[in-house]
């Protein structure tokens, strides 16, 4: 989605490089802003206040520290602005990057939600970045699933394994339990951790439940020349 | 960087004087025998010390009445051609097949020269797992019925097995790996169209094969199983290892940490891959790999006075008629490696009794025989698309690539002996088996085969060892094609079924265990069996078939990408740092997935299309994340899915890999090459990925062949 500001600096400059070389040379070319979401939640509460990280990159990796972004939810109404801080993400050359609070809607179901970042004409130009996310409300859940992860040889627990019950995820604990508070309905639960391979089980749930995942370690890759039976 | 420990020296009874350099300055001269070496002087290194100790062998040689020389620049023999390099044997190629053949000959008495398009000895072989599947009642199978150790004492484990799972003769082996009835769980049959005659001949020969090893300086394990179409019934495989000493010393079978590798962290020049612990199947301190194999019999071919002529790549087979005739020698072409970016020379690890020759094309009189152990055609895409038409993919290459360098596994001693007149066999081998190609979960390297470390000469052609993954990890990324769309469920991409070993049973394709198992019976690939087992995969095909970037005439499948972010990372734990990534065209890094797509683009030489759907691709992937569901690939209900959503962006290169060669020159069961018409070519003899007409994975095949040859060269008269 363009602003009339974007397209307008693209009609501009477009015409311009057709008029002359030279004053195309001239002319400051307008940079792309690239905008990213993270840190979605992927469910949330009605009206849960939630934190997500929003970045932005120019085209040429200009200075954006400072510049305001927006969300805006699905109907249109501003959700939250923030400035951009002075920082790169870690790991980038030029995201600026911010945390903003926002308030889930009150009616479940999922809602395409947008990151805008308005352009500028100020030298050199910027055009508009947008980023559409997708915000999640569940209802509450009625039931708690307790998953116990363990190693199927060693029979010991397995902290951090990743249990996803789609829409709902948790990570089990030292005791490689996790808790898993879903709504009642059916579900495949499934469990993976690295070095291990992932499992699926399907479960009806009805009522608070427990249920486990027994996995197998996933052999490191080894040459055709190195496979042992 | 990892400064290099002082080498081992040759003994000193070492003699490098046994072949005739036919050349101005060169006296008279004649070969000589093994036993006359033991009171010569060591070795010459470059061409000038070579002529020097050659003028002295000379003299000595015609007290011995030895055989006529000139002293022209270059000779020309009887039949016309003119020579200038004489020998009995030529052996082209330093690896599995070539190096046993010359040894074996060289014990014969004869004089043997070894030539090597590469700077080092070894071939595959040194970058190997030095897994030797032999059988049919080997030295290493009795010692582990006997419960007995080796002569040296470094092996502290018991054996592995039980005595009836390694107890066989040469006739069961043989029937063991020509067995029509075994199937793979793919449902391929992997020994069905094994040659008859080749293949007896290889079970017969597996006992002295193993002997011969060992009486070369090779300590092999405990027999540990059997690997990749080494036969199903028996426990046969023993892998070569080295004790972790204070110095490198073949004969007191040491070699140091530094020498040996260090693990994430540095390889060498003696051992281009880490040598992994060899503790279950050895004892503490044991070490393996490719280089326990290959520097002992390297050291034993030097100590014996065979002499290499490296960077020296054959390019014609010489015979007397076009077609017709005895094999007179080869032309050969000089093929040195430079360090990339220096006008430095790559040298072998050892350099006594070597030919330092870089004349740009010589010629080499083989008065006895030519044993073509040149290896496959892994690297060399018009053989390959005979095979597998995709495989004319330039992008993807042989396992040890940068090891072997440009014309390692260019199939050139296959195309020398076609325009001579061989016939070739096991053409249709290479489909379906697992070991040929492959897409090994390693990313970010060309070679994903190879776990290459810095500390190898030829690390730098490479840059980065790779990302080595469990096939569970591929739960985190996407794969995508050369223009961003994805191909195959992630999680299946790089799956490798196991081949029917032993001890068989279920997960290896076979319906009962070891000695359950009934070699050639029916039920072993009943239809009921086969759709009970089946466990095949086209990944691999997949990756590397047509799309819309794909154009008239070569239709290129193009790069593959694994596509992930930071929460990739941070999640499984991924050492994306060096050696394993590097700014090699193989691994990018950006802020958003737009500039990634740019920064392949521009940065990946075998990027020749827009990855114009990617940014969509991501997308849409995030949006099935959101869902939980995958309709493209059937993600999701396999492992929980994962947004690729969190900056910076990555993309590392998925490299299908072309590793074995089982299609090539037609040799009978002496390992001498047929024509087309089934009749010997004289003098010429091969084996290993050079020769076809066995589906038989690993060093096994290609040292027996080796073995078979040199025998052979060795009864035949001259």
């Amino acid at each position: 989605m363009k602003s009339a500001l974007a397209v307008d600096l693209a009609l501009k400059d477009a015409t311009q490089n057709s008029a002359s070389d030279q004053q195309a040379q001239c002319t400051p070319e307008l940079h792309a802003v690239a905008l990213t979401v993270w840190d979605v939640p992927p469910t949330t509460a009605s009206g849960e206040r939630f934190t997500v990280s929003v970045g932005a990159r120019c085209s040429v990796g200009c200075d954006l520290a400072g510049r305001e972004l927006t969300i805006v939810d699905h109907n249109g109404l501003r959700a939250g602005m923030v400035k951009l801080g002075g920082d790169v993400c870690p790991g980038t050359e030029a995201l600026y990057f911010a945390r903003i609070e926002v308030s889930a809607p009150l009616e479940a179901g999922s809602h395409p939600w947008e990151a805008r970042m308005a352009g500028w004409e100020t030298a050199p130009p910027h055009a508009c970045g947008s980023f559409t996310l997708m915000v999640r409300v569940v209802p509450t859940p009625d039931c708690v699933v307790t998953v116990k992860v363990f190693d199927r040889e060693k029979q010991t627990p397995i902290a951090g394994a990743r249990v996803v019950m789609h829409p709902y995820r948790a990570l089990t604990d030292d005791s490689g339990i996790a808790r898993v508070n879903v709504v009642k309905g059916p579900y495949d639960i499934l469990v993976s951790r690295s070095h291990y391979l992932p499992t699926c089980v399907g479960v009806d749930v009805t009522a608070d439940m427990i249920s486990s995942a027994a996995l197998d370690a996933d052999r490191p890759w080894a040459p055709p020349d190195e496979d042992h039976a | 960087m990892f400064a290099e420990g002082k080498r081992q020296d040759l003994p000193s009874q070492v003699t490098s004087k046994p072949i005739y350099k036919l050349g101005g300055d060169m006296a008279k001269k004649r070969d000589t025998k093994p036993e006359d070496h033991k009171s010569q002087e060591t070795t010459s290194v470059g061409r000038r010390k070579f002529l020097q100790g050659g003028v002295a062998a000379g003299v000595g040689a015609a007290a011995l009445g030895g055989c006529a020389a000139t002293s022209s620049g270059q000779r020309t023999s009887p039949d016309g051609m003119r020579w200038d390099y004489e020998v009995d044997v030529v052996v082209v190629g330093s690896g599995a097949s070539g190096l046993p053949c010359a040894i074996r000959a060289r014990d014969a008495g004869l004089t043997v020269l070894v030539i090597d398009q590469n700077f080092d000895i070894g071939g595959k072989m040194l970058h190997s797992g030095a897994q030797i599947s032999l059988g049919g009642g080997d030295p290493c199978q009795l010692r582990d019925i006997a419960g007995q150790g080796d002569k040296e004492g470094f092996l502290k484990v018991p054996p592995l097995h039980k005595p009836p799972d390694m107890t066989e003769d040469t006739d069961f082996l043989f029937r063991d790996i020509t067995d029509w009835s075994v199937l793979d769980l793919g449902g391929n049959a992997p020994y069905r169209y094994n040659d008859r005659e080749m293949h007896r001949a290889w079970a017969d020969n597996c006992p002295a094969t193993r002997q011969f090893l060992m009486d070369n300086y090779v300590r092999f394990s405990r027999i540990q199983g059997t690997h990749g179409t080494g036969g199903v019934a028996r426990a046969r495989r023993a892998t070569a290892f080295l004790m972790l000493g204070d110095k490198t010393d073949i004969k007191a079978g040491t070699v140091t940490r530094q020498d040996a590798g260090i693990q994430g962290k540095s390889s060498s020049h003696f051992a281009p891959r880490f040598m992994d612990s060899a503790a279950k199947w050895a004892g503490p301190g044991a070490v393996y790999n490719g280089a326990a194999l290959t520097r002992g019999l390297e050291f034993s071919a030097r100590e014996k006075g065979i002499q290499f002529m490296l960077n020296r790549k054959m390019t014609e087979i010489v015979r007397e008629q076009p077609f017709a005739g005895r094999v007179l020698g080869v032309r050969a072409s000089y093929s040195p490696r430079f360090a990339p970016g220096t006008k430095t020379r790559l040298e072998s690890y050892w350099q006594n009794g070597n030919i330092d020759e870089r004349r740009a094309t010589i010629t080499i009189r083989a008065r006895k025989s030519l044993m073509i152990g040149s290896g496959g055609h892994t690297a060399n895409p018009q053989l390959r698309s005979m095979f597998y038409p995709a495989f004319n993919e330039p992008a993807f290459v042989s396992s040890g690539w940068a090891l072997l360098g440009p014309h390692g596994g260019d199939g050139s001693g296959i195309v020398a002996g076609m325009r001579i007149g061989a016939n070739l066999a096991g053409m249709q081998q290479n489909l379906g088996i697992t070991q040929s190609f492959h897409i090994p979960p390693r990313l970010a390297t060309r070679d994903s085969y190879t776990d290459m470390l810095p500390g190898h000469p030829t690390f730098p052609f490479r840059r980065s060892t790779g990302i080595s993954l469990g096939t569970s990890s591929y739960e985190h990324l996407i794969a995508v094609n050369q223009v961003g769309k994805r191909f195959y469920n992630e999680l299946d991409v790089a799956q490798r079924y196991l081949s029917p070993i032993w001890p068989g049973g279920p997960r290896a394709g076979v319906p009962l265990h070891s000695l359950q198992h009934v070699q050639g019976d029916w039920r072993n690939c009943s239809r009921e069996w086969v759709r009970k087992m089946y466990n095949g995969n086209a990944s691999l095909d997949a990756a590397v078939a047509m799309n819309e970037g794909s154009q008239a005439p070569h239709f290129y499948s193009g790069p593959l990408w694994a596509i992930f972010d930071r929460g990739t990372i941070e999640r499984d734990n991924w050492d994306i740092g060096a050696p394993f990534t590097a700014d090699n065209g193989y691994f990018f890094s950006a802020d958003t997935i737009e500039e990634l797509v740019r920064k392949i683009e521009k940065g990946h030489e075998f990027q020749r299309v827009p990855l114009k759907y990617l940014s969509e691709t991501v997308r849409r992937w995030n949006s099935y994340v959101d869902k939980g569901a995958d309709p493209d690939f059937g993600r999701g209900k396999d492992a929980p899915m994962h947004k690729i959503d969190k900056p910076p962006f990555y993309a590392a290169a998925i490299c299908p890999v072309w590793h074995d060669s089982y299609g090539g020159l037609r040799i009978n069961g002496k390992g001498q090459v047929l024509d087309t018409q089934g009749a010997v070519i004289p003098g010429l003899y091969s084996g290993g990925e050079a020769s076809g007409g066995g589906n038989q994975h690993g060093l096994g095949r290609a040292l027996a062949h080796g073995y078979i040859a040199g025998s052979s060269i060795a009864r035949e008269r001259a």
